[in-house]
Order: C-alpha cells, then sequence, then structure tokens
C-alpha cells in the first residue's frame, strides 16, 4: 500500500534536489569565469569533475538499493549531508583573495556526489510513491508540456 | 516528476542569479562608469579589460557574490533534508 504523506510530499523533494543541481551546474562554471576570468569552455572543463562524479553517484545508489539491501531514504539523506558539508565549505574557507581556489575540485566531488546519490534515489523511488496505473499518466503529461513549449516556440518564428 | 526537478532549479537559479547579481552591482557601482558595468554583466570576458587594479577589486566581489549565492544553496539543501524526513515511515519505502 502507498502512503499518502510520500505520494505528496516526493515532488517537494525533487523539487529541492534539483534546485541545488541545476544552480551549481550554472554557477560553478559563472565563479570561474567572473572570479578566476577563465574563457567559457576552459570554465566549462573545470566542470567536468561535477559531472564525472554525480553519475557516480547515482550508480552507487542504484546498486546499493537492488535487492533491499539499504532503505533508499537513507542514501538520500546521507547525499543531502554530503551536499550541505559541500555547500558550507565553500561558503566559510574563501575569502576576498581566493580568486582562483583549488580546493572548490574538491567541494565540486562532494556536491556532485551527494547529488547523484540523491537524483539516483529520486528516480528510483518513483515507481514506488506513484501507483502504476498513474505511471502512463505522467509520461503523457511530460509530452503534452513539450509539444505545447515547441508548438509556441515556432510560432514564434524563434529556432530551439 | 522528473519535471519538479527543473521546475526547482528554475526557481532556485533565479532566485540566486538576482541575489548576486545586484549585490555585485550594488557594490562594484562605485569603482566603474556606467558603460563598464553594463559591460560585465553582459560579458564576463570585459572583466579582463578593466585596469589592473580594480579588476583585482572586482574579481574579488565576484568571488562574495558566489559565496552569497552559495549561503542561498545551503539553506535549500537543509530544506531537502527535512522535505526527505518527511517521508520518514516505519517500514521504509522501498524500491519496487
Amino acid at each position: 500500500l502507498i502512503d499518502v504523506t510520500s505520494l505528496t510530499l516526493f515532488p517537494s523533494n525533487t523539487f529541492l534536489t534539483g534546485a541545488v543541481s541545476v544552480t551549481c551546474i550554472v554557477l560553478i562554471p559563472l565563479r570561474y569565469q567572473t572570479a578566476a576570468g577563465l574563457s567559457p569552455l576552459q570554465a566549462g572543463a573545470r566542470l567536468i569533475l561535477f559531472s564525472v562524479a554525480s553519475p557516480i553517484g547515482a550508480i552507487l545508489a542504484a546498486a546499493a538499493c537492488k535487492k533491499n539491501r539499504v532503505a533508499p531514504l537513507y542514501l538520500m539523506l546521507f547525499g543531502e549531508i554530503l551536499q550541505i558539508i559541500g555547500l558550507v565549505l565553500a561558503t566559510t574557507l574563501t575569502s576576498t583573495n581566493d580568486r582562483d581556489w583549488p580546493g572548490l575540485y574538491g567541494l565540486q566531488v562532494c556536491i556532485g556526489f551527494g547529488m547523484g546519490l540523491v537524483v539516483g534515489t529520486a528516480t528510483l523511488l518513483t515507481p514506488a510513491v506513484v501507483e502504476r496505473k498513474d505511471l502512463g499518466k505522467f509520461d503523457c503529461l511530460d509530452f503534452m508540456t513539450c509539444g505545447a513549449v515547441l508548438t509556441y516556440q515556432q510560432r514564434r518564428g524563434r529556432p530551439l | 516528476v522528473i519535471q519538479f526537478r527543473f521546475l526547482g532549479g528554475a526557481t532556485i537559479l533565479s532566485i540566486a542569479t538576482a541575489v548576486g547579481n545586484s549585490w555585485v552591482r550594488h557594490v562594484v557601482s562605485d569603482l566603474l562608469t556606467t558603460e563598464e558595468l553594463q559591460g560585465i554583466f553582459r560579458s564576463a570576458a570585459t572583466i579582463g579589460d578593466l585596469a589592473a587594479e580594480t579588476e583585482y577589486v572586482v574579481r574579488g566581489h565576484f568571488v562574495q557574490s558566489f559565496n552569497l549565492q552559495m549561503r542561498i544553496l545551503l539553506g535549500v539543501a537543509v530544506a531537502a533534508v527535512f522535505s526527505s524526513l518527511l517521508m520518514w515511515q516505519k517500514p521504509q519505502v522501498k524500491v519496487p
């Protein structure tokens, strides 16, 4: 049986974790560009560490959840705590003089790995909190949203 | 459900960028001319064209604005922990 609370809370949870991931992906290269004065390509190359760490986290999360070895919620909390540690260190350790701070690499791995754990478990939990008969509706809704956006953009004559 | 992730990303990203940029604009406005200020926000590469001393100070301010944005994210991450804890139930949810 599916608990009503988890069904209603799950979207708010994904909302908040997605907020951390997407904002990091955009703001970390921006920091390299503004503070360290790198070109956009170099800044993007330095984000590779972050984008490698997150799938590793997701893979490990999926492996650990297999056959009910670990409850997904524990992994999710662990990943969120890793994110918090990374963000606390990022805010406290840097001063105005650390324009090209090498420690940011370590924090990228920390935040990225935590993010991977959370996003991986959130994806794995989706069938658990949504009833099987509703799964198709979600897909349908996604397609409808994408279709609506595409048509709108094309009507305005803007290539994507 | 996946769409919620990007909805959250877009919301919090816009909040963080708005706060960070307006903070930098406020602090830096005494140092630069209006044109230089507009140039900085149009392209980060124009920071390199400034005078060496001003550039150093401006980059320092950008580090601080990044820290401010990370502090906002920290608040979001803490909220995410509480949001996860609310999903706690006696037999934990399992992957089907």
